[in-house]
């Protein structure tokens, strides 16, 4: 990661990658780009908390990844 | 708003304006809404025109509908009530803690924050079922209180430059740096695109 932080780009191929890996979790309910600094990080979002923590890796390809419990989304 | 002859329309959701599908041109639209008492007749403003149909088995990008406006209903085009006039459509990524702001019919008018864009597989529960959305913004409200809550679909969301940037239509209990829950927009770009129309301001 450079002093600017992560670019866009990295962190759209990172994106790709974390979702391929994660596809078979039920609980991941959205995946997408955050802005850290002035770099780009991943944001996965979590309708139910998981029993295994370590399933989300905390970077990908450098790529930091930051995970949240957003619980069900309705329509509103 | 308006389609490539500049008629004026309304800008809200399918599930809003449309009944989730099962809509047709020219339906009532009532301000206030059934759910406020609104009454056939009495408080329609204008008619069903158009919706980009809500997918259940596939990504959607939108959750979006048009209702023209009656004649002799006033209105005023780009008008933020309270705030200001729309100066455009936003255009880059957001910057971080991006704020932005809406007017709502439940917390009428709220500050937030972009936590999260070009999200995907965002599963929204729907009388339809669960549907699946993509390239999706997220916002977590700024102060103490939720960005949004049920109601306030259809609101338009806007920055710092009062420049449209997306089309509120669900939301969460859970997340967010105040533990308030998180709103989930669409793009206003794609709104104009799927719908085929232009800011009117």
């Amino acid at each position: 990661m450079s002093m600017d932080g992560v670019a866009i780009d990295r962190a759209r191929a990172a994106k790709i990658r974390v979702g391929l890996r994660l596809e078979d979790l039920p609980q991941v309910n959205g995946i997408g780009l955050v802005r850290i600094g002035q770099g780009y990080g991943i944001k996965v979002n979590l309708s139910e908390p998981l029993e295994n923590q370590e399933a989300i890796p905390p970077e990908v390809d450098g790529v930091p990844v930051v995970v949240e419990f957003v619980g069900r989304i309705v329509a509103r | 708003m308006r389609t490539h002859n500049p008629i004026p329309r309304i800008l809200s959701n399918n599930h809003v304006l449309a009944d989730e599908n099962s809509g047709r041109k020219g339906d009532a639209i009532l301000q206030p809404g059934v759910y406020d008492k609104g009454q056939r007749g009495r408080d329609k403003i204008g008619s069903l025109d158009s919706f980009i149909r809500l997918n259940p088995s596939g990504p959607n990008y939108v959750d979006c509908a048009l209702a023209t406006i009656d004649e002799g209903i006033p209105f005023e085009t780009g008008l933020l009530k309270g705030v200001g006039q729309i100066t455009g459509t936003v255009g880059d990524l957001p910057a971080e803690n991006e704020a932005v702001h809406k007017i709502g019919r439940t917390t009428g008018l709220t500050n937030g924050r972009i936590l999260a864009f070009e999200l995907d597989n965002v599963v929204v529960s729907y009388d339809l079922g669960n549907l699946r959305f993509d390239s999706q913004i997220e916002i977590e409200g700024a102060d103490d209180e939720p960005f949004s809550l049920g109601g306030d679909s259809g609101s338009l969301i806007y920055d710092n430059q009062r420049q449209a940037t997306a089309l509120l239509f669900a939301g969460g209990d859970h997340g967010g740096k105040n533990g308030k829950g998180l709103t989930y927009a669409n793009p206003i770009q794609r709104v104009f695109d799927e719908l085929d129309v232009k800011l009117l301001y």
